[in-house]
């Protein structure tokens, strides 16, 4: 078994990374949330939509330098 | 060193004690003290979590790295720190607000009891003192390097400056004077990104150069067969064990956390720092690729750094890129004075003695602070003969991230465990790690395996004793049916 992870290619890293980011995105929006909106109720006070910018970041950068 | 410079970096000092001193009034219980009297904002605890992560290993260590192994270092920044973090701000954050607890080990004693509450108390403390001293040091070396201090003379006067603010301010003083360091930070980061993109010839050239010099410096990984950072050991033990378990048990970050003005300041204030880490590697990265691609003439990779603020930035500005280290090192020591001086307070005093008052708390805070810092500034200028001791210390905080991260994790996110599987999983959790680490396993890799030991063996041993009441479980894990 770790041989064959160790003989992954080095690209392979990067699209799992991807991987993780995306499971994460949709991990994020099935969370409840009640408990994490601010007292406005505006719509940019609702955390979900911060993590997911900084998702979309990462998932561009991952993307950029494989 | 240039008047200019020099004057910018004593207008900073005197400007560090000015903001501490006016925020430090109206402290006068300990809650004040240490959890600034609940009362935060979002944006002053996220710029101040990116300031006590920063420290001088980042700093002059990454810019070193950087220059010799690339883009892999920013993986520290990226999926070494935002999934957790993200994790941190939406699951644990709003439970350990809502259990309205001083820190994460007084969370944990809730969970599992006092002794498990005392345990992680003292390691946290011990490391603590050492981070310190280490911290201290380093910024007396920096003043010796770039000011021709002494290093005893370096440690008097930082350790006075920091002492003018956190003792009377507390953590209040801490983060606003750390919200004021990270901004200047990012300023000399972007400052020297410009430059150095303009002595470049411009953005795209710059990657043009340095794809032609070394193809592999544009890589965030490193082969699986690389001794000290395999990308299997960084997607295993950092993104997946070490990062969650600084992000989501770290003393130091979360003490802010704790002392926003409501849940939801609490909560956005860790995704707001993860935004603001998103950037970090232009702050700490990129000059040790910037010295790489302009071939600089260096003996070791550390010295990247300060080639970097000799060679491309203007006087003035290059007082101020030193600034910003010494900016990075204040902000750590700061913190870690409040943070060890709160669990020795709250944490070991109270188990100890089994006795709590306000105002006593409040006295004895602000002594330990001065005394947690006389200690550290004693003990900086010995630090190279305690290197021993100090790798000793450090390896014995790797050892317990992997049973503490699974205790965060099953006690906040199920109600089954016990308090007694709890206790024994962190006992034989770090004595696996021991052996694990002495048998030459990569300390990535020990991380993992113990993590995954102490989940199975906290289930395991779960079944045979008995669990928290519910009543006391409700207000200390997620729920996952809430709307």
């Amino acid at each position: 078994m770790a041989d064959l992870v160790n003989n992954l290619p080095l690209q392979s890293a990067n699209w799992i990374s991807l991987g993780l980011f995306v499971l994460l995105f949709f991990f994020v929006w099935l969370l409840p949330f009640s408990r994490v909106r601010a007292p406005s109720g505006k719509m940019f006070s609702d955390i979900r939509i911060w993590a997911s910018a900084l998702i979309a970041c990462q998932l561009a950068l991952y993307a950029f330098f494989s | 060193m240039h008047l200019l410079d020099l004057s910018v970096i004593l207008g900073y000092l005197g400007l560090i004690v000015l903001v501490g001193f006016r925020v430090s009034r109206g402290v006068k219980t300990a809650k004040d003290f240490f959890l600034a009297g609940r009362s935060l904002p979002w944006w002053i605890i996220g710029l101040s979590i990116i300031g006590t992560n920063i420290d001088s290993n980042n700093y002059v260590g990454a810019s070193g790295n950087a220059y010799a192994t690339g883009l892999a270092q920013a993986n520290f920044e990226w999926i070494g720190a935002i999934p957790a973090m993200i994790i941190a701000s939406l699951i644990f954050i709003p439970i350990y607000w809502k259990a309205g607890v001083y820190s994460i080990p007084e969370y944990l004693g809730r969970r599992y009891g006092q002794s498990v509450r005392l345990l992680v108390a003292l390691i946290f403390t011990l490391s603590g003192i050492f981070v310190l001293s280490i911290a201290m040091y380093a910024l007396a070396i920096t003043l010796e390097t770039y000011l021709g201090w002494p290093v005893v003379v370096g440690v008097l006067v930082s350790g006075l400056v920091v002492a003018a603010y956190s003792i009377s301010g507390g953590l209040s003083a801490v983060t606003f004077t750390d919200a004021l360091q990270v901004s200047i930070m990012f300023g000399c980061a972007i400052i020297v990104a410009y430059l150095g993109f303009m002595e470049m010839g411009g953005i795209s050239e710059f990657l043009n150069r340095l794809e032609t010099k070394s193809p592999t410096h544009l890589n965030p990984y490193l082969p699986a067969n690389h001794p000290d950072f395999p990308w299997t050991g960084v997607i295993l033990g950092l993104g997946i064990v070490l990062s969650p378990a600084y992000w989501i048990g770290s003393q130091a970050i979360l003490q802010r956390t704790l002392a926003a003005k409501s849940q939801w300041d609490a909560s956005a204030s860790m995704m707001f720092a993860a935004m603001a880490k998103t950037f970090v590697p232009l702050l700490i990265i990129f000059p040790g690729i910037l010295a790489f691609v302009m071939e600089a003439q260096i003996e070791n990779p550390d010295m990247a750094l300060p080639w970097v603020i000799k060679n491309v930035l203007p006087v003035g500005v290059s007082g101020l890129m030193f600034v910003a280290i010494i900016a990075a090192l204040q902000s750590t020591i700061d913190s870690g004075v409040n943070t060890t001086a709160l669990m020795i307070t709250r944490d070991i005093r109270q188990v100890l003695l089994k006795r709590s008052d306000d105002k006593d708390d409040l006295k004895i805070g602000r002594a330990l602070s001065l005394c947690i810092l006389t200690i550290a500034m004693i003990a900086a200028p010995f630090i190279e003969q305690l290197g021993g001791i100090y790798l000793a210390v450090q390896n014995m905080l790797s050892l317990f991230q992997g049973p503490m991260l699974a205790l965060l994790c099953l006690g906040a996110l199920t109600k089954f465990v016990t308090p007694q599987a709890g206790l024994w999983t962190l006992i034989t959790g770090v004595l696996l790690s021991g052996v694990l680490l002495f048998s030459g396993i990569n300390m990535l890799f020990v991380a993992f395996i113990s993590f995954c030991y102490a989940l199975v063996c906290m289930t395991t041993l779960s079944y045979w004793t008995k669990p928290l009441p519910l009543n006391e479980l409700h207000q200390l894990t997620f729920n996952w049916r809430e709307r």
